[in-house]
């Protein structure tokens, strides 16, 4: 009769205490360790997952001999918030019936944290994405080339100043044939005006201007315009033993002074 | 043109007849032993750029036998060593004692044949001779003879297993004249001449004669033909107007944007000494722009080097300087 007492008691103090327990809970992604649960009869497995469907992750990861049964500890990962039966997730040898294990997962922020602002206008992605940066990386590159290829070229040569560059064969050789004429010129002088004078002669004559000059200079001295101007001019300039006079220089130079 | 007074006139029927002479045995090329005879009065250096087969050889032979010259001839090769030009000493077994064994560079006119085929070290050594007219075998010096003059040859095309000479090399070579190719009717000529030579007998064999052995044996004039030559040459009136133009060309090679290298001074003396020589031959007792013009290309070309951007766009050493040249005056 004790005994009877005393099991009835257990089993309404065992119902109250259920009643009362506080049901595991754990927030969505975060593990859950269930300890010490027993479970009568033989030993249970977790349902294998197949498919992504199953709100919750199930692991057993130790099993302790009971009587009748045996005790677990199972961790729990839930992937959806709600209340779940742990029972559900795990495979009864056949024949038996498993106990509900309730359990809840919760979607909830941890008390104090910062929700998540609202969505701000981002940057917006780079204009023309890789192939135009790339094109214009490119362009710069050939014309910072061309700028350092352009600013290390030597400048022309420059033939006295820009005026003398500019003026026509005629002009620079006028004022030399005039200061000629009254023996005023320098060595540097008589020699820019030799070369004047071949110049002339390479204009005016298209047959003599196509030839290399040293070939140019060979007809010149035989041809029978050139050859007696360009002649008296040499030994004027060149000779040893110069006898040519002030009129013999104005006569000499006649033809280029127009 | 100036009155040419007796010793000039002598001195260039002198070189007139050297000429005739090797135009006999070599057809054309009369600008080529013109430079020979202005590297010879002027005791400047020579290289020949030009395809085998011209007759480099023929031509500096007869000059030699003509001039009454020693001539030597030297194969350059890579294996080449500087003691086969210069010399060495000897062990003398009978004497015990070292005696010197002077090399072919003694000589008044060496031909070295195709000069970018030795290794440097050669090259240089043959160079300083050229240079200092000195060599040095041991512990002796020994001065060349006199004339001494080195004519080059090097094959422009063939590069393959050559040594370059470097720019401060070329620059050595008084001249450097590009040999041509003859004309249809020199060519015509050379093989009329040839049909000529017919066959020596030789013992009891024969060979068929070649042009070697048309040289003649007896020399024009004598070794004073020649000094008087030499010192005639170099009393050839050059005016301070013609001196303006050597500066005025060297200048516009130094200033040229195509230019990376321009000429150096010695460019410009060697455009002056050649002029004179050249008005020698030609019986003027003074230079004249022609000789500058004509004596350019192979005083200045060999000495010019064109830029990078002018070498990308095309441009060539020879347009550059026919470049200059046109501008000097225009």
């Amino acid at each position: 009769m004790i005994r009877i007492i005393a099991i009835g008691f257990l089993l309404v103090s065992g119902s109250m205490y259920a009643a009362d327990e506080v049901v595991p809970t754990q927030r969505v992604g975060q593990p859950l360790k269930v300890t010490e649960i027993y479970i009568p009869g033989g030993e249970v497995k977790a349902k294998p997952r197949r498919d992504r469907q199953p709100p919750l992750m199930v692991g057993i990861l130790e099993v302790k001999p009971a009587k009748d049964g045996s005790r677990y500890d199972i961790e729990v990962q839930g992937l959806e918030a709600g209340k779940y039966n742990l029972a559900d997730f795990l495979e009864a040898p056949e024949g038996s019936t498993l106990p509900a294990i309730p359990l809840e997962i919760t979607g909830e922020l941890p008390p104090g944290l910062v929700r998540p602002h609202e969505n701000e206008a981002g940057e917006l992605p780079k204009l023309g994405g890789y192939r135009t940066t790339m094109i214009v990386l490119a362009s710069l590159w050939v014309v910072g080339l061309g700028g350092i290829l352009l600013w290390k070229k030597k400048l022309p040569v420059a033939d006295g100043d820009a005026t003398a560059a500019n003026a026509s064969l005629a002009e620079r050789l006028r004022p030399l044939v005039g200061a000629a004429s009254k023996g005023e010129l320098s060595a540097d002088e008589r020699a820019r005006l030799e070369r004047l004078v071949i110049g002339h002669w390479r204009e005016k004559r298209e047959d003599i201007a196509s030839l290399p000059p040293a070939q140019a200079m060979v007809k010149l001295r035989t041809d029978p315009e050139a050859a007696p101007l360009v002649l008296a001019l040499e030994r004027w300039l060149h000779a040893p033993a110069n006898t040519t006079s002030t009129t013999d220089i104005e006569q000499l130079l006649a033809p280029y002074a127009s | 043109m100036s009155t040419v007074h007796t010793p000039l006139s002598q001195t260039t029927e002198y070189l007139q007849a050297i000429r005739q002479r090797v135009g006999t045995i070599v057809v054309g090329q009369d600008v080529v032993v013109e430079r020979m005879l202005i590297a010879l009065l002027t005791s400047g250096h020579l290289l020949l750029e030009g395809m085998p087969g011209l007759a480099k050889t023929l031509l500096v032979n007869t000059l030699a036998r003509a001039m009454h010259l020693n001539f030597r001839r030297i194969q350059f090769t890579i294996d080449l060593l500087p003691s086969d030009i210069l010399g060495s000493e000897i062990l003398d077994e009978r004497s015990g004692g070292f005696r010197t064994h002077q090399g072919p560079v003694f000589t008044n006119l060496l031909l070295a044949d195709e000069i970018n085929r030795a290794a440097p070290k050669v090259q240089g050594a043959l160079l300083e001779a050229m240079q200092e007219r000195k060599v040095t075998i041991g512990s002796q010096t020994y001065g060349l003879p006199v004339p001494f003059v080195v004519i080059a040859t090097q094959n422009p095309i063939e590069q393959s297993g050559t040594f370059e000479l470097p720019e401060a090399q070329l620059d050595r070579f008084m001249l450097c004249h590009r040999l041509g190719y003859p004309t249809p009717g020199e060519e015509e000529e050379i093989l009329r001449r040839n049909l000529k030579l017919g066959v020596k007998r030789e013992g009891a064999g024969a060979v068929v004669r070649t042009e070697f052995d048309m040289i003649k044996e007896e020399a024009i004039g004598s070794e004073t033909d020649l000094v008087a030559a030499m010192e005639a040459a170099n009393h050839i009136h050059v005016s301070d107007v013609f001196l303006k133009h050597v500066v005025d060309v060297v200048e516009r090679s130094r200033k040229h944007p195509e230019l990376e290298l321009g000429c150096s001074p010695r460019a410009g003396i060697s455009l002056l000494k050649a002029s004179r020589a050249r008005a020698l031959l030609h019986g003027r007792d003074y230079v004249v722009p022609e000789d500058l013009f004509a004596l350019a290309e192979d005083v200045m070309l060999h000495r010019i080097r064109l830029t990078y951007e002018a070498l990308a766009e095309g441009r060539t050493a020879k347009a550059v300087l026919r470049g200059i040249l046109e501008e000097s005056v225009s």
